[in-house]
């Protein structure tokens, strides 16, 4: 693992972090703290990180994830963490209308749900110890503190270039949902297939990432006018989107976060 | 390349923060040199020379060969040092390649540095992206390697355009649809996160 940095000032000690884990990567931006506790605080935020990972991973045949669908492991004897992801995909999926579940032929599959939130909680535990302003992005997805922060948007349809710049102080997070970079890992959870829509990719602006991640995904299975007007009616968010013909919408608060939106 | 300029002690005070970021940094100093951006590639040459038996692994480390091959030729320069960068980044960070630092700024925070991305074969040819930061803000994108025909061709002058004015200033981070492992490397995070100051 690297070393902090030994220079900058206590008062303004940045430290950035690459961690690769869950199948993707997380970039992590920490500053305002002394060096070494931001670093202790980083540390821990990317142990919880593969923490995460080994308890939820589909993937690891060993995880309590892959255990509980097996029916080796009774949900009782899960970590609590699992029971609050469970509870969390249950309430995303009444949220959403139906449009967001984890509930994939039958079986239990948080995937949609735990990066999020994640990291989410990653960024509480760096503000918890003391971090002033925190920006994690996992996968394209990011939760921030403190700040400011400015956060570009990728093009769907161009992923070197920008859409979008939202500008973040405080705790806020943006994520975007489409099929761009991993091809469609999104299924409509009525038909079970890649949702029919209008639409090259979402985005979700809201305190937590875990409601961003979910509801961004749920507005692109959604697909065109019914994301919109559910996101219009959404409390608390704010979205943007791209369509496949290279257009773009955005609900009627998002131009409280935009700092530039391509025209 | 020359043994003198390896025991620089200035060098060690840079490997010391080229660790954080897994010797990336080490490319930062590479080519920084004093005139910006412009000469940079001039520069990079240096690099390979410098480290002989790291350029062995430059192939691996840079994940295709193909990729490796397309940008030798093209540039002979820069892509040398991108494969340097993804050499040290697994190497210790213990002064074993070398660079030629233009100015002896030792906090050069003012600046302009390049930063080189790793070239990527992507669907439509190799690419590779180099950014010049200035106080924290890439004040120019620059593609040293990409396709010019096909969906790709495209796409670099409008990243060239995009980091520049819609951005306008720092941009700290880039969401976009989920990537994996292997996309981020051609990410536009991934270049923001090898520019980090």
């Amino acid at each position: 693992m690297p070393h902090a940095p030994r220079s900058g000032t206590t008062e303004d000690t940045r430290l950035r972090h690459v961690e690769h884990t869950m199948g993707t990567v997380f970039s992590f931006d920490v500053r305002g703290a002394g060096a070494a506790s931001l670093r202790a605080a980083l540390d821990a935020a990317v142990c919880w990180l593969h923490r995460v990972d080994e308890v939820f991973s589909t993937f690891l045949p060993d995880s309590q994830i892959s255990r509980l669908a097996r029916g080796e492991l009774a949900l009782s004897r899960c970590d609590p963490d699992v029971w609050e992801v469970m509870r969390l995909c249950e309430d995303t999926e009444r949220r959403t209308g139906g449009w967001f579940s984890a509930r994939y032929d039958g079986e239990f599959d948080p995937t949609g749900l735990v990066k999020g939130w994640a990291v989410e909680r990653a960024a509480r535990m760096l503000v918890s110890a003391g971090v002033e302003a925190v920006c994690i992005n996992g996968g394209g997805d990011i939760q921030l503190h403190g700040g400011p922060w400015r956060i570009g948007i990728s093009d769907p349809h161009d992923s070197g270039s920008l859409v979008a710049v939202v500008a973040a102080d405080g705790e806020l997070a943006v994520a975007t949902s489409g099929p761009a970079e991993r091809g469609c890992h999104i299924l409509d959870p009525h038909t079970g297939e890649p949702p029919v829509t209008d639409l090259a990719s979402v985005t979700v602006v809201c305190p937590g990432l875990t409601d961003a991640d979910a509801w961004a995904t749920a507005a692109y299975a959604m697909g065109g006018e019914r994301a919109r007007v559910w996101l219009e009616e959404l409390p608390g968010a704010e979205g943007f989107a791209v369509t496949t013909d290279g257009g773009t919408w955005h609900t009627s608060g998002f131009g409280r976060y935009a700092s530039g939106v391509r025209a | 390349m020359y043994a003198m300029k390896k025991r620089h002690p200035l060098r060690r005070v840079m490997l010391c923060t080229a660790a954080t970021v897994s010797g990336v940094v080490l490319l930062l100093a590479l080519k920084q040199p004093a005139d910006g951006s412009a000469s940079a590639a001039a520069q990079a040459p240096a690099g390979p020379a410098a480290a002989a038996s790291p350029s062995q692994n430059a192939q691996d480390a840079l994940g295709g060969e193909g990729a490796q091959k397309d940008t030798g030729s093209a540039g002979s320069s820069v892509p040398s040092s991108g494969s340097l960068a993804s050499k040290t980044a697994s190497a210790a960070p213990k002064p074993s390649a070398t660079k030629s630092s233009g100015s002896s700024g030792s906090g050069a925070s003012s600046a302009a540095k390049t930063v080189t991305g790793d070239a990527v074969d992507a669907q439509y040819g190799a690419v590779q992206v180099k950014l010049t930061v200035k106080d924290g803000k890439v004040t120019a994108a620059e593609a040293v390697q990409g396709p010019t025909t096909g969906p790709g061709g495209s796409a670099i002058p409008t990243l060239n355009k995009e980091v520049v004015t819609v951005q306008g200033a720092t941009i700290d981070s880039v969401s976009g649809a989920s990537f994996t492992s292997e996309g981020y490397k051609k990410s536009l995070q991934s270049a923001i996160d090898k520019a980090g100051l």
